[in-house]
């Protein structure tokens, strides 16, 4: 019965979906404000029965129902209770359900908190986000339904062992929360094209829902990273793999979005420019989970693989993109150009970080579509690889990265960028100093890292600079430092925060890239192995059991220069339903770096096969990424604190556009 | 019943707030006052912003006058086009009988769309069953289960009991699990000893698991077989089989002719035997004739006769065949090129990689033989 009332609110969604799709729109075509008003309700009513949806779905995960097809593919009575609930998005349907889910979340939280919007903006922009919901929906109903019943089974398939996982609860939820939060952007944007007129209002509309977006984004990006690292086993944080690909397009779309935004809101300029951004930022998650979802790709994503689905979802993507794109060419034009600026300025910086992020994103672009687009037109087969990414990213990320502490320093309209450099010379000789030691002390090679260390220190200092300079933290008594810190609005303090994470997962990224060290070896028990200055000494194989998994569970003792460090325990776990093999890694987390061991095979004579692998400062990288989430949260909480005069009160009441619960 | 009047409430309620908006007259203060106010609101904030930074020192005098005109400015246009749009912002709404029709119309097809889609994808009859109702009160309809269940439940605690994983294993392999009867067996023959009857299951499961390959776990299962009950005639098939697949045909053949003649005449095997002859002698003869070695027309014949499945059966069997082949003489060049383009029409690039990286290793200082390997490679996409 509760399984069966889940589907019928899915159903009912779909249709209160068309309603909230037709009636706003057209009450803002004919001024009518009561029809426009019956967007608020359609949006909060669409959220109530996508969860009473989604709790049914889970109850009937949680309870075991084997009669629902989706609970029997992909779940286990003997599962533990956390992997029963994760699972529910843990596959295709319940992916999509949860997709949606979040999409109405974000619709409710418009009508909600939306008040002082202009009624025929936000009727449009609700509109708009029902046609996406009803768009997927459909889909969801004809081609993905969670609730489809079968006869009854005696027992589930299980989950495939790789998601069974603390972190299958996290990273999907922000993942979405990220590619859908965009959709917000999107719709605003669509709504402007509509009403043919935008301003700052609308900037500082978008921004905070971008922002939530974003925050969401760089924290499910960074989650995947971290548990592919530890899960997959290959030692690496990064492949630019189609699927990683797929979630940091929207990614530098969004934060050049954030950027091109702040313009629009400050200076009423690239207001077209910002749209566009808008639509693309969507679009590019839209076909994130287009190529995720269609089977296009095989990863641990791509669960079932159906082409039905795939052109579903393609057409989908033409309906939307599409359509958006036809608007945008066409009411773009009429659009009024904004204020002037000289190219050294902070609009000019913004500017900068707009090309070099897009540009960037286009050459991700091509990396991941281009062998997909020639194995369906020539058949030949060719996979572009690291080596692509980081000829043509890299270089792009150089400028970037210099320019950026530059930016903040930058006046409005018309900088001083002598006088912006002047106050950077502090950073620049921290960065300085931090090129001539990692040189000292790696004067081996390679000999290009240092200088890459040397960028994610400049970074970090330059984003340190701008708030000591802002606080006049040396120039005046400390009292009055203090006093001006507590005055500086949290948005500084977000931005500061978001650059410096940029600068410390730069350090990340190149230390572990240049210095990582890895050893395939075949060790018997009593063998032992050297690597980065630990000896690891392996004292064989015990069989280990979990609930529904059982282990071959490797020692290995860890000593640093005779001193006792660490066990670690990598581990191969056969899981029971389905009989599959996972490897756990052993991990040894220090402030040098991680050193990760891998039990492989076991040989014929006894040995087994164990890949070590030491990667220095790589905790940087996820460190750095956290300090960016927390910066886009610091400045999104700032935001709602100062923005509207008219409703100052229910602004308030914003606290909660974070969809990620 | 119960199900269906909750369904009627549901729908109710969601129509009876969807549509409360268009039955009450709307809210005046909110389309007027704010149509424009958020802007207003912007624009004074920033007004109030330039003032921080000037009094914070970030701003010079100056720098702040002009960014304080430019605002005003913006400020005033958009005063002014909120003026302009007054008229047009309230225009006579739709008279209220729009109104009336418009909501009949959503509730009359909200409710149709739903029933329609629903009835079409849902099945209001059939009840949930959750697991735990199910094992300790459903013998009727879950019995296997229930039992497969509990006696799993049992082997994960006391997973040395021999007699559990002989009672199981015989009903994974009726329910398709091949994989899990064929260590099911094992278990039990290692735990219990090993019988000809546990044997001839492994070697059976193990067969199906891996889609008709006699593999070495099979193989192994089956001489064991011969050394309890000498002359077991199921056993001898299949090693003969194993031969065939490894491409010992000549051995293969005599094996299956030996069988063939110590057959009793009305024995319901002669008949397959009978057809493993003729397309093993077709083989040889292939081979003799230096016909290229892959599979004879009598072959194709019969593959063209198969269902998909069990074409894919044939063609996984002589794949993996070759592949056995290659690893005990692996300095045939050609056996490694039409193994890879195999493994690459199969889709099984992990194997083909393996193999790719395994003739290298064969071949290692021919550089003849590894330029053909690595064109080869290079066209079929395996990298290089």
């Amino acid at each position: 019965m509760i399984i069966e009332l889940g589907h019928f609110a899915l159903v009912l969604a779909l249709a209160v979906a068309a309603v909230q799709m037709v009636l706003p729109a057209w009450g803002a075509h004919t001024r009518d404000a009561r029809l426009m008003q019956a967007a608020e309700p359609a949006a909060l009513t669409q959220l109530a029965l996508l969860s009473l949806a989604f709790a049914a779905l889970t109850y009937a995960y949680v309870t075991s129902d084997f009669s629902v097809e989706n609970v029997w593919a992909n779940s286990h009575s003997a599962k533990p209770l956390i992997y029963k609930i994760s699972g529910v998005w843990g596959n295709h349907e319940g992916s999509m359900l949860l997709w949606v889910l979040i999409l109405a979340l974000f619709g409710a939280a418009v009508a909600l908190f939306g008040g002082n919007l202009p009624p025929s903006l936000r009727a449009n922009a609700l509109a708009v986000q029902a046609a996406i919901a009803l768009a997927f929906l459909l889909f969801i109903i004809f081609s993905s339904n969670p609730f489809v019943r079968i006869p009854l089974q005696p027992e589930g398939r299980g989950l495939n062992p790789i998601l069974q996982d603390p972190a299958l609860a996290f990273h999907p939820p922000f993942l979405y929360a990220g590619y859908v939060g965009l959709s917000m952007a999107f719709s605003f944007a669509i709504a402007a094209l509509i009403e043919g007129r935008t301003d700052a209002a609308w900037a500082r509309w978008v921004r905070p829902w971008t922002l939530a977006a974003w925050v969401c984004l760089t924290l499910g990006i960074a989650m995947g990273s971290w548990w592919a690292y530890y899960e997959l086993g290959w030692g690496g944080w990064w492949f630019w793999d189609p699927v990683e690909n797929a979630s940091f397009m929207p990614w530098l779309a969004a934060t050049a979005l954030l950027h091109s935004a702040l313009v629009m809101e400050k200076r009423e300029a690239l207001k077209v420019w910002t749209i566009l951004l808008a639509i693309l930022a969507f679009s590019l998650s839209l076909m994130g989970t287009f190529l995720v979802r269609s089977g296009i790709l095989t990863s641990v994503h791509a669960f079932a693989v159906d082409p039905a689905r795939g052109v579903f979802i393609l057409a989908i993507l033409v309906v939307l993109i599409g359509g958006a794109l036809v608007l945008y060419a066409w009411r773009a034009p009429q659009l009024q150009q904004g204020g002037l600026f000289a190219p050294i300025s902070r609009e000019g910086a913004l500017v900068l970080n707009n090309v070099l992020l897009t540009v960037a994103c286009g050459t991700v672009f091509v990396g991941t579509l281009y062998p997909l687009a020639l194995e369906s037109v020539t058949g030949d087969k060719i996979s572009v690889g690291p080596p692509y990414f980081n000829l043509t990213f890299g270089p792009l990320m150089l400028p970037l990265l210099l320019a950026m502490p530059l930016g903040p320093f930058l006046a409005w309209k018309r900088g001083d960028l002598l006088g912006a450099l002047q106050r950077l010379l502090a950073a620049a000789g921290i960065a300085l100093l931090a090129l001539t030691v990692t040189l000292a002390l790696t004067w081996r090679g390679p000999w290009l890292a240092p200088f890459g260390i040397a960028l994610g220190v400049w970074v970090v200092a330059g984003a340190l600079s701008e708030w000591v300079a802002r606080v006049k933290l040396f120039s005046a008594p400390l009292a009055d430092s203090f006093y001006r810190a507590r005055g500086l609005p949290r948005a500084a303090y977000g931005t500061m925060l978001a650059h410096a994470g940029v600068g410390v997962a730069v350090i990340g990224i190149v230390a572990t890239t240049a210095w990582q060290s890895e050893a395939v070896l075949s060790m018997k028990p009593g063998d032992s192995a050297h690597i980065a200055g630990y000896e690891l000494a392996f004292r064989g194989v015990a069989p280990g059991r979990g609930p529904n998994y059982q282990d071959q569970i490797g020692l290995l003792t860890v000593t640093r220069a005779g001193a006792p460090v660490t066990e670690l325990s990598p581990a191969k776990r056969t899981y029971d339903a389905p009989r599959q093999t996972t490897s756990e890694a052993g991990i040894h987390v220090a402030w040098r770096g991680d050193l990760y061991a891998v039990l492989g095979d076991e040989l014929a004579d006894g040995a087994f096969v164990v890949r070590l692998y030491f990667n220095p400062l790589v905790r940087l990288i996820w460190l750095g990424a956290l300090v960016m989430a927390l910066g886009g949260a610091l400045s999104l909480s700032d935001r709602r604190l100062r923005i509207g005069a008219p409703r100052r009160a229910r602004r308030r009441a914003l606290a909660a556009p974070s969809p990620a619960e | 019943m119960f199900l269906w009047i909750a369904f009627a409430l549901l729908t109710a309620a969601v129509l009876a707030a969807v549509l409360a908006p268009l039955a009450r007259p709307a809210r005046r203060d909110e389309a007027s006052t704010a149509a424009d106010g958020g802007t207003v609101a912007v624009y004074r904030d920033q007004l109030q912003e330039i003032q921080a930074d000037h009094t914070r020192g970030v701003l010079s005098a100056d720098e702040a006058e002009a960014a304080r005109l430019e605002v005003s400015r913006r400020l005033l246009a958009s005063a002014a086009r909120a003026e302009d749009a007054e008229p047009a912002a309230s225009p006579p709404a739709l008279p209220s009988s729009r109104h009336a029709t418009i909501a009949l119309a959503t509730a009359v097809v909200v409710p149709l769309l739903t029933l329609t889609l629903y009835l079409a994808y849902g099945s209001p009859g059939q009840p949930a069953r959750p697991f735990a109702a199910r094992t300790d009160a459903a013998v009727e309809q879950a019995a296997l289960a229930g039992m497969i269940a509990q006696v799993e439940a049992r082997l994960r605690e006391n997973p040395g009991e021999g007699r559990g994983w002989e009672v199981i294993a015989p009903v994974y392999l009726k329910l398709g699990r091949f994989r899990d009867a064929a260590n099911a067996y094992a278990n039990a023959a290692r735990l219990n000893g090993e019988t000809v009857v546990l044997l001839a299951g492994r070697a059976e499961a193990a067969m199906l698991a891996s889609d008709g390959v006699v593999t070495e776990e099979a193989r192994v299962a089956y001489e064991k077989i011969l050394k309890l009950e000498p002359g077991r005639v199921e056993a001898r098939f299949w090693l003969a089989m194993a031969r065939e697949q490894d491409g010992r045909l000549a051995d293969a053949l005599a094996d299956y002719q030996a069988l063939l003649a110590e057959a009793p005449p009305d024995a319901d095997y002669r008949a397959p035997l009978t057809q493993r002859i003729q397309e093993v002698t077709a083989r040889i003869a292939a081979i003799e004739t230096g016909a290229p070695a892959g599979p004879t027309e009598a072959d194709m014949a019969a593959a063209a006769k198969l269902t998909p499945q069990e074409r894919a059966q044939m063609i996984a069997g002589m794949v993996d065949g070759l592949a056995q082949r290659l690893k005990r003489n692996g300095r045939d060049l050609a056996g490694w090129l039409r193994l890879l383009n195999a493994y690459a029409a199969l889709d099984r690039k992990d194997e083909a990689r393996a193999a790719l990286a395994e003739a290298r290793r064969n071949f290692a200082g021919d550089a003849g033989a590894l330029a053909e390997l690595a064109k080869l490679a290079n066209s079929l996409g395996l990298g290089s």
